[in-house]
């Protein structure tokens, strides 16, 4: 790393240019790089020049998990609140979370769920991902296909694998049967989905 | 000694190489470093509810260099072999060590109650870690005898506004009262933490 050259500690501007042999700019320029990179941890205001804490290692920063993710995308009169607070350590990509939407077997996230959809890119992943819940997921897809403008087109081979995966519990939430504005893609897939076209309004 | 930022690094390599996703509960230096509360901690260590996960975390473990660890816990614990949830150590040269504890941490149960009462959820690829509650902690802490325990529940007792309330429930539930409030005395004598005088009161 030709910006770090042995950087381990607490630096001003001016202990940087002395370490290194370089001039005050090019030291700042050094600065904003590894700021960039993810190695500066801590920047402390002392006068008359700022200490910058420089580690070797990058600073790793959690991501919103499921909820966060899902009310940045839902409208502000639909969201969703859980006990829980969600730090994910790592990537945590629209296909997963999906998956663990679904999972959560409540309503108002599975509902929610639909809303991926505008950012879901990869079918293998979301194939991968939703292990146990391949036909609901196949389910939504239609149903966010057919209610949601500018849904990405799942490629056949990945529809026709979750069409053909085994059989599951057929509720998404509870003993909640199908409605009835659905009913086609319920039987299509082989699953109950509780929704009205009400219900997706919400969402949009 | 492990930091906060390397224990993240060691649980992310952890949960790349777990198969199926599981979940444990963080209690001692490990909960105290997601509180914000430590920069660094000694040990790792994790509560499981059932084998299965706890199998599954050690096979994990050894992919990262571990070996189990069971000569050095014997020595710890006089009463190993009668134990009914056997308590696991893992330990790699120049790593933190790793406590694996089943549904028990010595004579305290990991009850329904400390499951219910976290809040926060971390997800490492699939390892997933429920860290419990500072009270929580100071409890599971107060049937020890060693410094660096009493040093931690210091530190919880003058950062945050601890609910004294869930402890000594907690205690009373599970028939620990006596050692809690010996603890506890012993911790005000040491170093003047604040605790309500009704649970110093035998």
């Amino acid at each position: 790393m030709a910006y770090l050259r042995g950087l381990n500690g607490y630096y001003t501007t001016s202990d940087i240019c002395r370490e290194l042999h370089i001039k005050r700019q090019t030291a700042l320029n050094y600065i904003c790089k590894l700021r960039k990179m993810g190695h500066i941890h801590e920047t402390i205001h002392t006068q008359p020049e700022r200490t910058y804490f420089i580690k070797q290692s990058k600073k790793i920063i959690a991501k919103r998990g499921l909820t966060d993710l899902l009310n940045s995308l839902l409208p502000a009169e639909f969201q969703l609140h859980e006990k829980y607070e969600h730090f994910v350590w790592g990537k945590y990509p629209p296909e997963k979370a999906f998956a663990d939407a679904l999972k959560t077997k409540k309503a108002r996230f599975v509902l929610a769920s639909i809303i991926l959809f505008r950012k879901i890119k990869n079918w293998k992943l979301l194939f991968k991902c939703a292990k146990g819940d391949r036909k609901k997921a196949g389910a939504l897809y239609d149903l966010a296909r057919k209610e949601m403008p500018k849904i990405r087109r799942m490629d056949k081979r990945t529809y026709t694998a979750l069409l053909k995966s085994p059989k599951e519990p057929p509720y998404f939430v509870g003993n909640a049967k199908a409605s009835a504005d659905y009913l086609q893609i319920s039987k299509k897939w082989g699953v109950f989905i509780p929704f009205s076209r009400k219900d997706i309004e919400r969402i949009l | 000694m492990i930091e906060h930022s390397e224990q993240i690094r060691l649980f992310n390599s952890i949960g790349a190489n777990l198969k199926r996703r599981l979940c444990a509960y963080a209690i001692g230096g490990t909960a105290l470093m997601f509180h914000g509360l430590k920069e660094r901690t000694k040990d790792i260590d994790l509560v499981f509810l059932n084998e299965k996960d706890r199998r599954n975390f050690t096979y994990a473990l050894q992919q990262q260099g571990y070996l189990n660890a069971l000569r050095n816990i014997k020595t710890l614990i006089i009463d190993y072999d009668k134990m009914k949830y056997k308590p696991m150590r893992f330990e790699s040269h120049g790593k933190p060590n790793f406590d694996l504890f089943l549904k028990n941490i010595g004579p305290h149960v990991f009850s329904k109650s400390m499951k219910e009462r976290c809040i926060q959820m971390h997800d490492f690829g699939n390892f997933r870690i429920f860290v419990t509650l500072p009270e929580d902690i100071l409890f599971l802490k107060s049937i020890t005898d060693r410094l660096t325990d009493k040093e931690d529940a210091d530190l919880i007792a003058k950062n945050l506004n601890v609910d004294w309330k869930i402890i000594y429930a907690e205690a009373k539930k599970q028939k620990t009262l006596f050692f809690l409030k010996r603890f506890l005395k012993e911790l005000k004598e040491q170093f003047g933490t604040d605790v309500p005088r009704n649970l110093l009161k035998y």
